[in-house]
């Protein structure tokens, strides 16, 4: 009797046991469950994928009438904007018109007069709009001044000065630049400097990166910034003005390479190259562009409409990179001002350096145009290269290491 | 009968009617949880539980193993709890030496990419630490948080979205705040060492958050966890959360319209965005959305674009802790679905999110920005611009 009794009390137990099991199955996608706690989220942080981590320059432009003739003639006398206006500029200068060569006008004051000239003025960009109408605006405050920076080069005066066009936002281009090519130093005892080339970041419509770009100046005294709205066609303007800066800060320097803050540098073979070369002897270096002429294109960067510019371009190194003579910026400044701003920058230097009878050599370590796709990774065919663009900051860092490893045969 | 057999009789019945009592709660509390059903007896008609089928994909495995691991009928029947065997299973959570079996475990692993080697090794550690963190970020309980992924070196995207459509602001009692979600950009990935200028940034604005793991695209999961873990522990109070790229346009003003206009239910489970159903895994090996099929098998559950979604805080908790049960993704946005799908819940299309951007003669025209709530992708100056001409008080659309 009581034995059934126990096993009445246990097949009860047994059974609840099990309902429960089941009531508790049944609910389980409803139920959530409290998180374990155990799984160490406070604990002290483990990290697999962490960072185990000048003397005087004998340069003088002899035939400077001759080119300046020469250059006066491959601009045809059309009815267009640009070459009316470099036309009468020609005149002033020869003393058939009165007048000033050298305005500088900034306050867009005869904006009136400008558009009338242009009879589709309308339908230009608003990016074109505004350079036509400061075109003739040149003189801009530093924001940014780094005076002592080709002085700091000791006795021996700088040979080299990289002078990189940059962006206000291009922080990480920059850096990467710093730490690889564009290291300072006097490899071979040859004193190299570098300066980023700045306007302020995009005008009106912000980012208000200034007290960032103050910062990174602080720590690494190589920026240059001047009170311009950086944009694409205002690159004439941050050549002159960078011009009127070495004339002032670096006047001795041997040599200075103008390029973006994209490309990649060879810089140990830039130098030798340098190194090599008769200091007295202008040099004017790149990738050469010669036949070159407008493009017609609207929606290409580089377009340039019929009734602002007709005529074919003067042979010019691309803006990418090219090298030119220090000694030879006095005269590029010089014989800027009776040149009109175009709003392409190299077509602009190159314009310059034919009113000065210089014509661009070309180099085949200058690849503004990249090399071939299943070359890009290789460090021995960059190794033979002076400049090639593009290359992203990671790809800067990552070819600067192969190239320069002592280990690299080739 | 003797007393002590009248007693023990007594105990017998008390315990029946105590079983009794007991059989009868449980069955209510099971059959409460149906109430709208009628009280109708629902018969299966077919097993009311998933056959345990092995997986051959990795991902799906070890899911499976770790969904093991969670349920509660086997760990009962083993004598433990859940707890009690996950930790005993200690190579299911936050194992952050690099796993030694996966390379045996995955089909052709020797040959995936290095994205997926890292990932796998790695795919257990959660544990990372804050390098920079805004402990008083959500001191006044914000209506909404906004969290930007953003990496180190986009300092114009980070500004120009504190100077447009990302600006805290206090209307109110209404307050929104403003994170970016970074991790580390280290020199093996090749990135420039930029740390100096972003703690001046931090410093300036507060607004970073900066954990110890390497940034990269099969990573964004974990910013995505450790975003989550952040609100649970510093932003509870939250009540909504933008989370969202650092190259999206953000129609600010038109999400606090929406936020203010819904009722207390829909605000609780709110999960909302451009919502992407019956996909699955892109097989074309080119693509950065690739996955090989020696990893995942199967379709994705419904999910929000990453370019940006919205969502509550309340929800928010719940996939931190629903988190823990779903392994790592190398797809950020198809990882939170997987953790709805986990909840029971599922992302809700809403038309203002534009990730495929709009037509492009509408772009330059400022009404198509008025009734939008997000639009990818614009530049930094795109942004600032459109923002300035959306307070135009003039307009008229």
């Amino acid at each position: 009797m009581r034995g059934s009794r126990c096993l009445t009390v246990a097949t009860a137990l047994l059974t609840l046991v099990a309902l429960k099991a089941y009531i508790e199955w049944t609910a389980e996608e409803e139920e959530r469950f409290p998180t374990p706690h155990g799984a160490g989220w406070h604990s002290s942080p483990i990290t697999p994928a962490q960072p185990s981590k000048e003397e005087a320059l004998v340069f003088i432009p002899q035939h400077f009438n001759a080119s300046m003739q020469q250059l006066r003639q491959s601009i045809p006398r059309a009815k267009a904007y640009w070459n009316e206006k470099q036309h009468r500029i020609f005149r002033v200068l020869e003393g058939d018109l009165e007048g000033n060569a050298s305005r500088d006008e900034c306050f867009g004051s005869r904006a009136a007069d400008k558009a009338s000239k242009i009879k589709d003025f309308g339908s230009y960009s608003e990016l074109y709009r505004n350079f036509i109408l400061y075109d003739e605006c040149r003189t801009f405050p530093l924001l940014i001044n780094q005076p002592t920076k080709c002085i700091s080069s000791g006795k021996n005066h700088t040979f080299l000065l990289l002078a990189i066009k940059s962006l206000p936002g291009n922080f990480a281009a920059r850096q990467a630049v710093r730490d690889t090519w564009g290291q300072e130093g006097a490899p071979g005892g040859l004193p190299i400097r570098t300066v980023f080339l700045l306007g302020t970041a995009q005008g009106r419509s912000g980012p208000r990166l200034q007290r960032l770009v103050d910062y990174e100046s602080q720590l690494f005294g190589d920026i240059l910034m001047w009170d311009f709205e950086d944009t694409f066609f205002n690159l004439t303007l941050k050549d002159n003005l960078f011009l009127n800066w070495t004339l002032e800060y670096c006047r001795d320097v041997s040599f200075i390479l103008k390029g973006d803050d994209d490309v990649f540098i060879n810089t140990p073979k830039v130098l030798d190259y340098l190194g090599s070369l008769d200091v007295q002897k202008p040099l004017y270096m790149g990738q050469v562009m010669a036949n070159a002429s407008p493009f017609r294109i609207r929606k290409s960067k580089y377009y340039v409409p019929e009734s602002y510019y007709v005529g074919p371009y003067p042979s010019y190194a691309g803006g990418g990179g090219y090298i030119f003579s220090g000694s030879l910026a006095r005269w590029l400044h010089f014989v800027s001002r009776h040149i009109a701003f175009y709003p392409i920058d190299d077509v602009y230097t190159g314009l310059c350096f034919q009113a000065l009878g210089i014509h661009p050599e070309t180099h085949p370590g200058f690849q503004t145009f990249d090399i071939a796709e299943k070359d890009r990774e290789d460090p021995c065919v960059h190794r033979k290269l002076l400049l090639v663009h593009r290359r992203s900051p990671q790809q800067t860092l990552q070819l600067w290491k192969r190239i320069t490893d002592s280990e690299l045969r080739c | 009968m003797s007393v002590g057999r009248r007693r023990l009789k007594l105990l017998g019945i008390l315990m029946m009617v105590n079983f009794f009592i007991y059989v009868i709660v449980e069955v209510s509390k099971s059959s409460g949880q149906e109430k709208n059903s009628k009280r109708n007896v629902i018969l299966p008609d077919s097993r009311f539980w998933k056959k345990y089928t092995p997986h051959k994909a990795y991902w799906n495995k070890q899911q499976q193993k770790l969904e093991r691991l969670y349920n509660p009928v086997l760990a009962f029947l083993s004598n433990m709890t859940v707890e009690e065997r996950l930790s005993s299973n200690g190579s299911f959570s936050n194992y952050c030496e690099a796993d030694p079996f996966v390379a045996s475990e995955l089909d052709g692993f020797p040959n995936l990419p290095d994205r997926f080697k890292d990932f796998f090794h790695y795919l257990r550690c959660r544990n990372y630490s804050l390098l920079m963190d805004q402990p008083n970020k959500c001191k006044h309980k914000p209506f909404l948080l906004l969290a930007i992924k953003s990496l180190i070196p986009h300092f114009d995207r980070r500004q120009a979205i504190r100077e447009s459509w990302g600006k805290e602001m206090k209307s109110g009692d209404m307050t929104v705040v403003r994170v970016f979600l970074l991790g580390l950009t280290p020199p093996e990935d090749h990135y420039p060492d930029l740390s100096d200028m972003l703690k001046f940034e931090s410093e300036t604005h507060q607004d970073i958050l900066l954990w110890n793991y390497r940034d990269t695209f099969f990573n964004l999961t974990l910013k995505e966890v450790l975003f989550l873990k952040w609100v649970s522990s510093t932003c509870p109070d939250a009540q909504f959360i933008f989370k969202g790229d650092d190259d999206v346009f953000v129609n600010t003003h038109q999400i606090l319209d929406y936020l203010k206009s819904l009722t207390k239910e829909k605000a609780k489970d709110l999960f909302i965005g451009d919502v992407i159903k019956d996909a699955g895994p892109h097989r074309d090996k080119k693509l950065k959305y690739y996955i090989p099929e020696s990893i995942y098998e199967g379709s994705y559950p419904p999910y929000a674009g990453g370019g940006g979604f919205l969502y509550s805080g309340d929800l928010a908790l719940r996939l931190t802790n629903i988190s823990d049960q779903v392994l790592l993704y190398p797809i950020d946005d198809v990882y939170i679905g997987m953790c709805l799908q986990k909840l029971g819940l599922a992302p809700e299309k809403h038309k203002g999110f534009k990730t495929f951007d709009i037509e492009e003669k509408q772009r330059n025209n400022i009404c198509s920005y008025t009734n939008l709530m997000l639009v990818h992708s614009r530049k930094p100056q795109e942004m600032i611009k459109i923002w300035t001409n959306l307070q135009n008080p003039h307009l008229s659309c």
